[in-house]
């Protein structure tokens, strides 16, 4: 079965999640200032 | 400022038709004496005491952190039996995910299978926030109007199927018109999107207050399990309409994908709220036995006091929480009825503009009031019908 495009799109929101956590910060509230973070299948985020 | 195009497409006739609800709402809590039928909600009845109950002893035992995303394990499990003993189809935790009510769930999913380019094919009338919840995407909608009788024809559903058509949505017990599909309807549909690899999403948050005998779901059919996602809540079948407890059962793949989105998008649900829905779908009840026979009780009632009036029609249904009132031939749309009949009788309906093209000209009445009220409301519904016929019978005649 097909799904949407979008689904790509919120697995690299899960990639930087998961770097997050990764990286020994799970505080949510701070994804939006992290640096730049890497995984496996996507060089994410901000620049 | 500048908004995206999303908030053209969540806009419109779908949100208008509330317009009268919400008023009305507002002039009840002001003290006026409106009777609200605008809305499926059994506003005279709490959720059971133990459900109650199982919530606060959650909460003062410091369950308020966060949780798994896809919804606890204990409710994942309590769901997938539930969707099994009422659907016939099995399934297991992995192909549950738990979101902040049906609707929720059904935002979620159409993100998840569907977007521009892509048609989704809906039956009408409809849910009123389907028109939002499936452009939301950016696919495109194709209706197929009912037949006659406001039942589901299979042939006119399969004929609207094109190359592009990537999902199908159905609800039974249907919202607004509460008519019952069978498997002879379900049938034909579910073997088209097998064999072409559509989506089947069925709404099934009234199938439950259906007795057994009655409960027909497509993904209990042979070829569902790879194209079916069945959205149901606690909401009508347990009196939570507050708690905002719904799911989607289907394939793995897409539980993963739905994952994904509620990650970014809700972060999973208030641990006492599931600890309560898992209680409640694992508790000795027969609370949607209970609702079923009122439901069935007041279509009864208006039924009685509204057939047989001039100009207007009361629609057969089988199931749901609705009666819907064709006023198609007093002359008035339906916004202009429910809004004159808020003013001069103060009874809210909901007009079913919103609900697709053959929508216009009906009115929802919700079922969900006590019986004394109810019947109040059908003797004001009763004396406006009266009232406007004879003004139409006097024009004509002049």
């Amino acid at each position: 079965m097909r799904f949407s495009a979008l689904n790509k799109r919120s697995e690299i929101f899960l990639c930087a999640f998961r770097a997050v956590i990764y990286l020994g910060n799970a505080d949510l509230d701070r994804i939006g200032s992290m640096e730049p973070s890497v995984c496996p299948n996507h060089t994410v985020i901000r620049q | 400022m500048r908004f995206s195009g999303l908030t053209s497409r969540i806009a419109g006739k779908s949100a208008d038709s509330w317009e009268t609800h919400y008023e009305a709402l507002a002039r009840s809590q002001a003290g006026e004496d409106i009777i609200m039928l605008s809305v499926g909600q059994e506003s005279d009845q709490l959720t059971d005491d133990r459900i109650v109950e199982e919530a606060v002893q959650s909460l003062r035992s410091g369950r308020h952190h966060y949780t798994p995303v896809q919804g606890e394990l204990a409710l994942r499990k309590a769901i997938a039996a539930r969707h099994s003993e009422l659907t016939g189809q099995y399934a297991n935790e992995d192909q549950c995910s738990v979101f902040s009510g049906a609707q929720n769930a059904l935002f979620a999913v159409s993100q998840c299978v569907l977007e521009h380019g892509d048609e989704v094919i809906l039956v009408e009338p409809y849910y009123s926030t389907y028109p939002a919840t499936f452009s939301c995407s950016g696919a495109t909608l194709v209706s197929v109007r009912p037949s006659s009788n406001m039942q589901i024809n299979p042939e006119d559903v399969t004929g609207a199927i094109t190359d592009k058509t990537r999902a199908i949505v159905v609800n039974s017990p249907n919202n607004p018109v509460g008519s019952v599909y069978t498997r002879e309807q379900y049938e034909p549909i579910v073997r088209a999107c097998s064999d072409r690899k559509i989506w089947l999403i069925s709404d099934e948050v009234y199938l439950e207050m259906l007795a057994p005998e009655d409960r027909v779901s497509p993904a209990g059919l042979p070829g569902a399990d790879e194209i079916c996602v069945t959205v149901s809540s606690l909401s009508k079948s347990h009196r939570m309409t507050g708690w905002r407890v719904g799911w989607a059962v289907g394939p793995r793949e897409l539980m993963q994908h739905l994952y994904n989105l509620t990650l970014c998008m809700i972060y999973g649900l208030p641990p006492f709220i599931m600890d309560a829905a898992t209680f409640a779908l694992q508790m000795d009840s027969n609370i949607a036995d209970i609702v079923r026979e009122s439901m069935d009780r007041r279509r009864k009632i208006v039924a009685g006091l509204l057939s047989g009036l001039p100009n207007v029609r009361i629609l057969p249904a089988s199931g749901g929480m609705f009666a819907v009132l064709d006023v198609r031939n007093l002359g008035t749309g339906s916004m202009e009825f429910t809004r004159r009949l808020l003013d001069q009788y103060r009874v809210s309906l909901l007009p079913c503009d919103g609900f697709g093209d053959s929508g216009e000209g009906l009115v929802r009445i919700s079922l969900a009031v006590e019986d004394g009220l109810f019947e109040e409301a059908c003797q004001r519904i009763r004396a406006f019908v009266l009232g406007l016929s004879a003004i139409r019978t006097t024009n004509q005649d002049g």
